[in-house]
C-alpha cells in the first residue's frame, strides 16, 4: 500500500500518539494521518490507493494545510506535495538511510518559523518613473547620442532604457541593504531571492525564533514607513519549507 | 493600506503556498514529476507565480 509522506519529525518530539492532531486532521481533511517510526525519525503518512501523483490546485493546498496544522504542534520537516513511497519499507528505509541528515536540519529549524518578506513597485511608482525617465535632460545625454546621427532615436531609446533599469537595479538594491542590516540582527538564517520580475524590489525569506516574530513585524513596518510608495508585504508563518533543502537518498 | 493591497496579500499568500509546497521542502529523489490531466508538469509552481504577478501588476494599471 502507498504512503503519501506530509512531515518528517524527530521520535524524541513524538510521545506516544497524537490522537488529537490525528482527529483534528480526519473530521478537517477527511485524511487518516499515521506515524511510521524508524530509529530515530518519523514520518507523518497516509494511506492512498495510487503512487501516481494527480496535480489539482485543491489538493496542493489540502497538502500544505495538513502539513501546517502538524507544524503547529510540532517543528517538522515539511515534505514537498508528490512525496509517494510504494510501501511502509520503503519508508523506514528513507527515515533510517537519512536519518543523520534529517537530524542535522531539524536542530536548525527547531522552534524556528518561515517568514517571506516582499517588497513590491505600485503601479502607480512605475509610471512616475518611467515618465521620469524618458525625459531625460538633453545635458545628461552622452555627447555621442548627441546631434542627428543616423540612429540617433533608437540609440535614445536604449540609451532611456538602459538608465532606468540602472536606477532601478540602484534602488531594489538600496532597499535590500535596508533589509539585510535590520534582519541580520534578527537572525542569520535568510535568504535575498532573485527577483521573479521587475515588481518585485526585494524577495525574501526568513527563518526566526517562534518568539520573535514580533521584532520582525517591528523591520517591516519601519521599511512600509521609509517606503510608503511601494507595498511591503509579509506573509507567514510558513513551515520552514525554503530551509530544508534535502534531497533524499 | 494602500488600494487593493488586500487582494495583493490574498493572491500572493496562495502563490506562496503553491510555490513552497511545489518547488521546496524535503524531496525524495530528484525533482518530482507531477501531472495535471496526464501532462507532466515540473516546477509549476514557480510559472504560476510569473504568470500571476504579471497579470497582477496589469490589473492595478487598469483599475
Amino acid at each position: 500500500m502507498p504512503f503519501i509522506l506530509y512531515a518528517i519529525i524527530d521520535n524524541d518530539q513524538i510521545k506516544g500518539t497524537p490522537a488529537n492532531l490525528i482527529h483534528l486532521i480526519s473530521e478537517k481533511y477527511k485524511v487518516t494521518l499515521e506515524i511510521i517510526s524508524g530509529n530515530t525519525i518519523s514520518a507523518f503518512v497516509s494511506k492512498t490507493s495510487s503512487s501516481k501523483v494527480d496535480t489539482s490546485q485543491d489538493n496542493v493546498l489540502k497538502h500544505a494545510a495538513l502539513v501546517e496544522v502538524i507544524s503547529r504542534s510540532y517543528s517538522i520537516l515539511p515534505m514537498r506535495y508528490g512525496s509517494v513511497l510504494t510501501s511502509q519499507e520503503e519508508v523506514l528505509f528513507l527515515l533510517d538511510k537519512n536519518a543523520a541528515a534529517f537530524q542535522h536540519v531539524l536542530g536548525q529549524i527547531y522552534h524556528k518559523e518561515e517568514y517571506s518578506v516582499r517588497v513590491l513597485f505600485s503601479s502607480s511608482h512605475n509610471h512616475e518613473d518611467k515618465r521620469e525617465n524618458s525625459d531625460t535632460p538633453e545635458e545628461s545625454i552622452p555627447l555621442v547620442l548627441q546631434g542627428n546621427t543616423a540612429n540617433k532615436n533608437y540609440l535614445l531609446k536604449k540609451y532611456q532604457n538602459h538608465t532606468i533599469e540602472e536606477r532601478r537595479k540602484k534602488y531594489s538594491d538600496d532597499v535590500k541593504n535596508v533589509f539585510t542590516d535590520d534582519i541580520q540582527k534578527l537572525t542569520s538564517c535568510y535568504e535575498v531571492k532573485k527577483p521573479h520580475t521587475a515588481a518585485f524590489l526585494l524577495d525574501a525569506v526568513v527563518l526566526i525564533d517562534s518568539h520573535k516574530k514580533n521584532e520582525l513585524i517591528d523591520i517591516v513596518v519601519k521599511m512600509q514607513a521609509m517606503y510608503p510608495q511601494h507595498n511591503v508585504i509579509l506573509t507567514g508563518p510558513w513551515p520552514p519549507y525554503s530551509f530544508t533543502n534535502i534531497k533524499t537518498q | 493600506m494602500q488600494d487593493g493591497l488586500y487582494d495583493i496579500k490574498k493572491e500572493i499568500t496562495i502563490l506562496d503556498i503553491l510555490d513552497r509546497v511545489l518547488t521546496k521542502g524535503v524531496v525524495i529523489t530528484g525533482d518530482i514529476v507531477i501531472s495535471v490531466a496526464d501532462i507532466d508538469l515540473i516546477y509549476v509552481g514557480l510559472r504560476v507565480l510569473l504568470s500571476s504577478v504579471e497579470s497582477m501588476e496589469k490589473m492595478r494599471t487598469i483599475d
